[in-house]
């Protein structure tokens, strides 16, 4: 897999990873075929996690820059509406880039020392205790929407709800 | 004493610092599930007042024994997960179960109906989670988790399905049940009627151990033979007198409502039913292959985690005091 319309930057791999910009970067072809993760997962990911830290970034900026410009909380409703679209984005860039970290050591779980597949339990049907775990994770999740909801809900102040 | 053993005793020790402020917390949701009688929904405002303020802290004895048994005997910890890998997790589902409903116990709709469906989730874990816990020491004492050349070879059955540990299981909602319904006549002080409840709870759970410890004991004689044979020890007999005060004691002062001595006795009978476990069941992790000494992970391991731990106690018992002094002090 090739990077298209790449925008190089010179010695920036070499300043990025071994803080010297005459350094050498080992490069994934001369790793082992049955040592590679899967690259389309880790880079995606790690684009997503930058595209996402950036767009904040940007929200932040411009924020900013229209709190100096008016001199009062930023009321602009694009500002407004963008800020509430970027909501996710902090937990999407932390998920991305935990995917970059555990799915970009494979198929290591101790780089070099020993593989996943190696730590594994012997114990069968893991699939059993994975499908429980994921239930429960959305069950609470289901419930913490809705009670967070509630909460909300009954003490808006325009709410007509008493309790 | 060498690092290894003086871990094992702070393991020990935890365990029991867990037993008496969670396995509490456990026997306060038992009691909230069976509340019944006239007082039922003051009975479970108490029991909500005494866990509420502390339930996150006790639970964290736990996650300090896992800690130090992943540390320092990372071998017997891998063939404890393994060989008990189903009794774990559902052990790790009921705790998930019991804080969580109990959270939303408190912030979800306060009519009678939402309150008891949650209410009757987090009793229920709070029954099934000390019983699985029980059932993992009784498979940890049993002798019939084996293993070979470093592997385990026995399972995932050996040693949690037997009647022994069954016992055991038992045994354990027996014990907090007692403990949580002896703490709760000293909360409910101020409430005398509450206070004749849980005292009759307390004097009905701590009649009911006597069986269920005679049972632990008979069965353990085929179920768990190292360990039964231990009690032929020199301070076996001492051991098993104390306990007998403790638990006699507890029950007297019961009886004539000298509530904080019975506290003090069903403290004294539960730390040393698990310190006599512990010196039983030593120095084996799991009987009878994995040892403290032949689990041990590299010396310096061993003397970073001991170093670390006593810097933590300094700064974690002193609070651990405050947090209990705050929210358990006699209200003047």
């Amino acid at each position: 897999m090739t990077t298209r319309y790449a925008f190089q930057i010179p010695w920036g791999l070499s300043v990025l990873a071994q803080g010297d910009a005459k350094a050498s970067v080992r490069g994934l072809d001369s790793i082992p075929r049955d040592e590679w993760p899967d690259t389309r997962i880790v880079h995606w990911a790690f684009d997503l996690m930058v595209a996402a830290g950036f767009a904040m970034l940007i929200l932040a900026a411009w924020a900013g820059w229209l709190w100096w410009r008016r001199r009062r909380l930023p009321d602009d409703r694009w500002l407004l509406r963008a800020l509430v679209v970027a909501g996710p984005l902090g937990l999407i860039a932390i998920e991305a880039g935990w995917v970059v970290t555990e799915v970009g050591r494979q198929p290591w779980i101790i780089y070099g020392v020993m593989r996943t597949a190696d730590a594994v339990t012997p114990m069968p049907g893991l699939v059993v205790p994975f499908v429980t775990f994921t239930t429960v994770y959305l069950f609470l999740s289901v419930i913490l929407v809705y009670l967070l909801r509630r909460q909300f809900i009954e003490t808006h102040p325009t709410s007509t709800r008493t309790r | 004493m060498a690092v290894e053993h003086t871990l094992g005793a702070v393991i020990l020790a935890a365990l029991v610092v867990y037993a008496l402020s969670g396995g509490a917390d456990y026997g306060g949701g038992m009691w909230d599930l069976l509340a019944s009688g006239p007082r039922a929904l003051r009975q479970r405002v108490a029991i909500e007042h005494a866990i509420a303020p502390i339930w996150e802290a006790n639970h964290v004895w736990l996650i300090l024994v896992i800690v130090i048994l992943f540390t320092a005997f990372p071998r017997a910890f891998a063939v404890i997960m393994t060989a008990l890998h189903i009794p774990m997790t559902a052990i790790l589902l009921g705790i998930v179960l019991r804080g969580s409903t109990f959270v939303f116990r408190k912030y979800d709709a306060q009519d009678d109906t939402v309150h008891r469906r949650w209410s009757t989730l987090f009793g229920g874990a709070s029954f099934f989670t000390p019983f699985v816990l029980g059932l993992c020491l009784g498979a940890l004492a049993s002798g019939e988790i084996r293993v070979v050349d470093g592997r385990l070879s026995s399972g995932f059955f050996a040693g949690w399905t037997r009647p022994f540990a069954v016992a055991c299981g038992l045994f354990a909602q027996g014990l907090f049940a007692f403990l949580a319904a002896t703490y709760l006549t000293v909360d409910t002080e101020h409430e005398p009627d509450l206070q004749e409840d849980f005292r009759k709870r307390a004097l009905v759970a701590g009649v009911l151990l006597a069986p269920a410890a005679a049972l632990t004991f008979v069965l353990a004689r085929d179920g768990a033979p190292q360990i039964f044979a231990k009690l032929t020890s020199w301070w076996a007999p001492f051991l098993v007198a104390a306990t007998s005060v403790c638990a006699i004691g507890a029950l007297m002062t019961l009886w004539y409502r000298r509530f904080r001595w019975a506290r003090a006795g069903a403290v004294g009978q539960v730390t040393l039913i698990l310190v006599g476990w512990g010196l039983a069941q030593y120095p084996h992790i799991v009987v009878p292959d994995l040892t403290l000494s032949n689990t041990a992970t590299v010396a310096s391991t061993l003397d970073a985690l001991q170093f670390a731990l006593a810097v933590g106690a300094v700064v974690l018992l002193p609070a651990f005091g405050y947090l209990f002094y705050i929210f358990k002090r006699r209200s003047t």
